[in-house]
């Protein structure tokens, strides 16, 4: 717990000018993540999570304003690189990035190896562990190095998978491929946004082992987005739930699956989420962010709702990187 | 893949048939007497008389058919009423220079249209694009003609930097036969004042020709390089850190290029038919202005001929741009 953080958000809020108006649709986000740990982000389709992935790779929504906090990464303020160095040093060299669609994520006409090889060309890692310098150059060591991620994922045969193309590869298959490239640059941080959502039951449990153990074995953190507390059960040792751009509740996985406290972390946890990521159990939808509801944005869905709920907006309470709650019923203060 | 060229061009061969049915059946059942033609205006209806039942044509449209057929497929396509020279030679002096013309002007418009078209789609709703996009329309809606003359106008009389007419200056000889393409062909063997007075003559007249396809491929182009730049794989390879440049070039436009392709492959008939009439204005001594001549003065023979002749260029460029598919996109070739 004295470590210090990897990635830390801070009160992050992000608008996007839309035809109606500012949309906000991150709202005074909050939270850390230490350096090895799996954090999640929970909640339903249309809640942000997508928008704070892409926030913290450098990568805001076009027409979006950051309107307050700040992203740091390894002690080093996001928003005051420049474009370019955001790209350079931080996307491409320490944080990877795993997409949710691994039919889509792939340009089909170039080969694996070809778009792999532009991970590593442009990560701006300036060494690999035996102190040798990535070479922009040196094809062939990043040829091995893409080999020697493949094999991790247990792609058969890595070296003769480089040159084919995505199409002669099955979803899960895929999906390890996309793993490996963002292991490839050794990473301090790996974002997955719902990687295994576009993946049949089985090949999603596979994947979360895979992703369990490569997280161990290359000691590597990860902001693991989902929909899903089942997937939260399986590979995250801390969450944070977020409801409509609004972090609601955070702690620790095992805890917060116990003993739920936020009405939403309540529903989210006893309903079974569909493919789409849309909660059949909870009545309503996501409020939208061109017009929230006053005070706690979730109250109109909630059956605990008070006065004050739609009034005053709870504030995020607990103690920093232990259990936390925004909620005036089931919250520290009530 | 050879298997495909195979099998395709062999598919060819029923096309052109119907194509020659159908123009058979048009002519022989149109308007104009080629025997009245071949006589002249001279002749009395006894002569006329002797050439219909000297030409077969009074056998059943069956047999006139399968006759033409026959010596079409030794290569003999009958003699033209206009110019009594043996269609084939006719044709094979004129074919290489309208094949010239239209293929230029395929490569300005699938040259101009990509650039235009992916520059708009990359810089959308930027001057640029809106600019575009107003000389596309613009460029749709002229008509070949007047546009030709306008070039002629500015770039030959007004600045008299581009020669009006003609493939080559007067007193100059062509270069040896090689492709048929005088601009080739000169660079071929070394005559490279020939093959720069060849292309100055071929740049109004491929220019006129390929505008509404350039246009058209632009367009395509611009659209296709927007959703490309929407797309999942471009939102992927921005997050693990390509630069946009790369991400455009060459991972969008590759993913972008089928559909003009395919444009570029059905414009080349449209390029024929816009070239019968610029041939004229520029004095191209082209298919073009032949096959004007045969219809009015029904030379059937020679239309016959000139059909199927177009219809095959353009089955085979047809071949050639699912092969070009196939270089563009793995998924495509592995069907062929
Ligand atoms: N560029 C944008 N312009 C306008 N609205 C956006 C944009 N990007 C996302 N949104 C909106 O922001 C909200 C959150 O989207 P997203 O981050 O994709 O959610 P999630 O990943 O949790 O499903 C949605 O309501 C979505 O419509
Ligand atoms: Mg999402």
């Amino acid at each position: 717990m004295s470590e210090a953080p990897l990635l830390e958000v801070r009160d992050l809020s992000l608008s996007v000018k839309t035809d109606a108006g500012p949309a906000r649709i991150l709202d005074h986000v909050d939270f850390d993540i230490r350096p090895g740990e799996i954090f999640g982000i929970v909640g339903e389709s249309g809640c942000g999570k997508s928008t704070l992935a892409k926030t913290v790779l450098g990568l805001p929504p076009r027409n979006s304003v950051i309107d307050s906090g700040r992203v740091m990464f390894r002690g080093e303020n996001l928003f005051e690189l420049s474009r370019r160095q955001t790209a350079r040093r931080l996307r491409g060299g320490t944080m990877g990035f795993i997409p949710q669609d691994p039919f889509q994520s792939f340009n089909p006409t170039f080969t694996i190896g070809k778009q792999m090889l532009e991970i590593l060309r442009w990560s701006g890692l300036p060494e690999d562990p035996e102190g040798r310098p990535f070479g922009r150059a040196d094809r062939k060591r990043h040829r091995d190095r893409l080999i020697e991620v493949l094999s991790a994922v247990q792609i058969p045969d890595p070296a003769e998978a480089l040159d084919r193309y995505p199409h002669q590869f099955s979803g899960g298959q895929r999906q390890r491929i996309l793993i490996a490239g963002a292991l490839a640059a050794r990473p301090g941080l790996i974002l997955a946004d719902e990687p295994t959502t576009a993946l049949d039951v089985t090949t999603q449990m596979q994947i979360l082992k895979l992703l369990r153990d490569l997280a161990a074995e290359y000691d590597v953190a990860m902001m693991f987005v989902t929909h899903d507390f089942g997937v939260v059960a399986q590979i995250c040792d801390r969450v944070s739930v977020m409801y409509a751009g609004q972090t609601v509740e955070t702690g620790t996985a095992a805890d917060i699956i116990d003993n739920p406290r936020h009405p939403y972390t309540e529903k989210l946890i006893g309903c079974h989420p569909e493919r789409s990521g849309n909660l059949v159990g909870i009545p309503g939808k996501v409020s939208s962010p061109i017009d929230p509801p006053m005070g706690c944005r979730f109250h109109p869905r909630c059956a605990l709702a008070e006065r004050r709920c739609s009034e005053v907006r709870p504030p995020l309470e607990g103690p920093a990187g232990g259990r936390r709650i925004a909620c005036h019923v089931r919250g520290a203060a009530s | 893949m050879i298997l495909f060229v195979i099998r395709r061009l062999i598919l060819i061969v029923p096309t052109l048939l119907g194509l020659l049915v159908l123009t058979f059946m048009m002519l022989r059942m149109g308007a104009g007497d080629p025997a009245a033609a071949i006589a002249g205006d001279n002749a009395t209806p006894e002569q006329i008389a002797r050439i219909r039942e000297d030409l077969g044509l009074n056998d059943p449209l069956v047999i006139q058919f399968w006759d033409y057929l026959s010596h079409a497929a030794r290569g003999d396509f009958g003699v033209s009423a206009y110019t009594n020279r043996a269609v084939g030679a006719d044709i094979a002096l004129r074919l290489p220079a309208t094949l010239e013309l239209t293929f230029f002007a395929l490569l300005i418009a699938a040259v101009f249209g990509i650039a235009f078209g992916t520059l708009a789609g990359v810089w959308r709703n930027s001057v640029f694009d809106h600019v575009t996009r107003v000389v596309s329309v613009a460029g749709l809606a002229t008509a070949s003609f007047w546009f030709a003359i306008m070039l002629q106008l500015i770039f030959s009389m007004d600045l008299q930097v581009l020669p009006l007419r003609g493939r080559l200056p007067t007193g100059m000889p062509p270069p040896p036969f090689i492709t048929g393409s005088y601009v080739i062909d000169a660079l071929f063997t070394g005559r490279f004042e020939t093959a720069w007075e060849a292309l100055r003559h071929i740049i109004l007249p491929a220019f006129t020709i390929s505008l509404g396809g350039l246009a058209t491929v632009a367009r395509f182009t611009r659209s296709s390089v927007i959703s490309s730049m929407q797309s999942e794989f471009a939102s992927y390879e921005r997050a693990v850190g390509y630069p946009e440049r790369r991400v455009v070039l060459p991972y969008v436009l590759r993913n972008s290029l089928v559909t003009p392709v395919t444009q570029i492959g059905l414009l080349f008939g449209a390029f024929v038919s816009s070239a019968v009439a610029v041939e004229a204005i520029f004095d191209w001594p082209g298919l073009g202005s032949y096959l004007v001549n045969a219809i009015f003065t029904s030379d059937f023979q020679a239309v016959l001929a000139v059909t199927l002749v177009i219809g095959l260029v353009y089955g085979i460029v047809n071949i050639v741009v699912d092969l070009v598919h196939g270089l563009l996109d793995p998924r495509v070739a592995e069907r062929m």
